[in-house]
C-alpha cells in the first residue's frame, strides 16, 4: 500500500535572529507543498520578519532556514522557484505597468512576458500607467503579476489584503485558489486579518512575540481549542491549563483553553469552539502577561509538541 | 546574470532617471567648453561622473530595488559588479564627451590638444573616477543611500584636495603650461592604470562582503 507523504516547501529550524529589541525564538516550524498556509499574529510579533529571513533578505544569527528540500534561503536556485508579494510593490514610481516585464525579466532565469501581459489585463491593471498611478488593489495585483510570471512553485505575500477593499480582497483570494489547483504549489501567507485566512487556508501558523505559538492544520486549530466565558470569580484550578485569560472591569472573564480541559469550568461558563482570530489574541495576551519576565516561557506548542 | 544587470541597471537610470543623465553630461560640455584650459572638459566629465554615484541608489532605495534585486535569482555578487561595471561604463561616456568637447573646443580656440595633455587628463581622470567609486560604493551597497548619504560629499573633497595639489604644483597659477607636459611615460600610465583596477577589485569584493550582510 501506498503511504501519503506531505513534504516540506519550508523547513525552518532552531531560527534564532535579533533585530534591535526584537528577537525570533527557536522558530520550528514547516510548511507543508502543496496547502495554503496562514502566518498569523499581532502587529509586530515578527511575521515581516520570519518573511525575510526565509527570503534571504535577513541573515540569521543561528539555524537553518531550507526549502525545497535541498535548497538553501536566498540561494538563487530557491529564488528562482518563489514568487513574491510584499505590503509595496518593488518597483520604481516612474515605471509603467506594462514595462515591468520587459525590464526585470532578465533578472530571472524563467520570465514569461507573455503570460505577465495576460495576467495585467485579466487583474485589469492598466499596462500604460505609471507605478505610482495605480490605486492599492492595483499594486497588489501588479505585484501577483510580478510573483506569477516567472511560473513560481512558492508564492509569499507578506500582508497583501491590508488596505484593500473588500472586491479586492475576494479577488486576491479567487487568484491564490486558482494558483492552488496545481498540487506542487504552496502558498504563504502572511496577515493580521484572520478572516481572509478563514476560506483560503489549510495551515496555521500563529506567531506571538516572536515565538510560534501554534502550527498546524487550520481545522485542527478549531477542534484543539475553546473559548470559554464567565463571570468571576476565575476557577483557579482552570488557570494552568489557561491561555490568555482577559479579565474585564465588568467582572467577566475571557479565556482560551485547550478542548481537553473544558470540564475544568462550571455549568456556567459559556464555552464555543475558538476562532482563528480569538486564538492570536489570547496567544498575544499570553505573550504579553509573561513578558516582564525575561522569557515568556514555554508556549503551548512547545507543551504539546504540535509541530 | 552580471551582464544582465548592468543591461537592466543602464537601461533603469537611463529612462528613470534622464534627467539626472542628461544634466551631467550637459554640464560637461558646456563648463568644458568654457574652462580655458585645454583638457580641462575630460577632468570635468570626471567630475561629473563621481558627482552622480549616489543617483543610483538613490533609485534604488525609492523604488524599494533592493529589495527586488534580493527576491530574484540574482546574486549579491552579481548586483554588486553588475553596478560597478554599469557606472564605470556611464563614467566613461562622461569622459568621453569631456574629452569630444576638448577636442571641439581646442580646434575652436586655434588651438592644438596634444597628445601628452589627453593622456595626462585622462589618467586623472581615471584616478578620480576611481578613487570616487572605490571609496563611495562599499558604503552605499553597506548602508543604502539615505544611511550613507554622507558618502555624497566624497568627490567634493576629492576635487578639494585636486584643487590643493594644482595649486601647489603651480597649475592654478599658470606657472605650468599644460602644452609643454610631456607624454606620461609608459611605468607612470602602468602604475596608475594597475592601482586604479585593483583599487576597483579591492573596493568590490569589499561591496559585495557588505552587501550580503545588509539585511533589506
Amino acid at each position: 500500500m501506498e503511504a501519503t507523504v506531505t513534504t516540506q516547501a519550508v523547513a525552518i529550524t532552531g531560527l534564532q535572529l535579533r533585530r534591535g529589541s526584537f528577537a525570533l525564538r527557536d522558530v520550528n516550524v514547516g510548511i507543508p507543498t502543496g496547502f495554503v498556509t496562514g502566518l498569523v499574529g499581532p502587529n509586530g510579533a515578527g511575521k515581516t520578519t520570519l518573511i525575510k529571513a526565509l527570503l534571504g533578505l535577513i541573515a540569521p544569527d543561528a539555524g537553518t532556514l531550507r526549502l525545497f528540500d535541498d535548497q538553501d534561503a536566498g540561494t538563487s536556485a530557491a529564488q528562482d522557484r518563489i514568487g513574491v508579494v510584499l505590503d509595496r510593490v518593488t518597483a520604481a514610481p516612474e515605471w509603467r505597468a506594462g514595462s515591468i516585464g520587459r525590464r526585470i525579466g532578465a533578472l530571472y532565469t524563467q520570465w514569461d512576458e507573455t503570460y505577465f501581459q495576460q495576467l495585467l489585463e485579466r487583474f485589469d491593471v492598466p499596462a500604460g500607467n505609471r507605478v505610482n498611478e495605480l490605486s492599492r488593489g492595483q499594486s497588489v495585483k501588479l505585484s501577483l503579476a510580478m510573483a506569477l510570471a516567472h511560473r513560481p512553485e512558492l508564492l509569499v505575500l507578506d500582508e497583501p489584503s491590508s488596505g484593500l477593499d473588500p472586491v479586492a480582497r475576494r479577488d486576491l483570494a479567487d487568484i491564490l485558489r486558482e494558483f492552488m489547483l496545481d498540487p506542487n504549489h504552496t502558498v504563504l501567507f502572511s496577515t493580521h486579518i484572520t478572516p481572509d485566512l478563514d476560506d483560503l487556508a489549510d495551515h496555521i501558523i500563529v506567531l506571538t512575540a516572536g515565538r510560534v505559538a501554534y502550527a498546524g492544520m487550520l481545522d485542527e486549530l478549531h477542534e484543539r481549542f475553546a473559548v470559554v466565558r464567565g463571570r468571576a470569580p476565575f476557577p483557579e484550578n482552570a488557570r494552568p491549563a489557561t491561555i490568555g485569560l482577559r479579565l474585564e472591569s465588568s467582572g467577566a472573564y475571557e479565556a482560551l483553553i485547550r478542548t481537553d480541559d473544558t470540564a475544568l469550568f462550571g455549568s456556567d461558563a459559556m464555552i464555543e469552539a475558538a476562532s482563528t482570530d480569538d486564538v492570536v489574541v489570547h496567544f498575544a495576551e499570553q505573550a504579553r502577561a509573561t513578558r516582564g519576565g525575561s522569557d515568556p516561557g514555554p508556549s503551548v506548542a512547545d507543551r504539546e509538541e504540535i509541530h | 546574470m552580471t551582464a544582465a544587470f548592468t543591461l537592466f541597471d543602464l537601461r533603469n537610470f537611463a529612462t528613470t532617471q534622464p534627467l539626472r543623465m542628461i544634466l551631467p553630461l550637459a554640464f560637461v560640455v558646456v563648463f568644458g567648453a568654457i574652462v580655458p584650459f585645454s583638457g580641462a572638459p575630460i577632468i570635468i566629465g570626471a567630475l561629473a561622473a563621481a558627482l552622480t554615484a549616489s543617483y543610483y541608489f538613490q533609485g534604488d532605495e525609492r523604488g524599494l530595488l533592493d529589495t527586488l534585486y534580493a527576491i530574484t535569482p540574482i546574486s549579491r555578487r552579481s548586483v554588486v559588479v553588475g553596478r560597478y561595471v554599469s557606472m564605470l561604463v556611464l563614467a566613461a561616456v562622461s569622459v568621453g564627451l569631456g574629452a569630444v568637447t576638448a577636442f571641439i573646443a581646442a580646434a575652436i580656440r586655434h588651438e592644438s590638444l596634444g597628445w601628452p595633455v589627453t593622456a595626462t587628463m585622462l589618467l586623472a581622470a581615471f584616478g578620480i573616477v576611481t578613487v570616487a567609486f572605490a571609496v563611495q560604493l562599499p558604503w552605499f551597497f553597506a548602508l543604502g543611500f539615505t544611511r550613507g548619504r554622507p558618502m555624497v560629499y566624497v568627490p567634493v573633497g576629492v576635487i578639494a584636495v585636486a584643487a590643493f595639489v594644482a595649486s601647489q604644483t603651480g597649475l592654478l597659477h599658470g606657472s605650468v603650461q599644460l602644452g609643454s607636459l610631456s607624454d606620461p611615460s609608459a611605468l607612470v600610465t602602468a602604475v596608475v592604470l594597475i592601482l586604479g583596477a585593483a583599487a576597483l577589485v579591492a573596493s568590490a569584493a569589499v561591496a559585495v562582503r557588505l552587501y550580503r550582510r545588509r539585511a533589506l
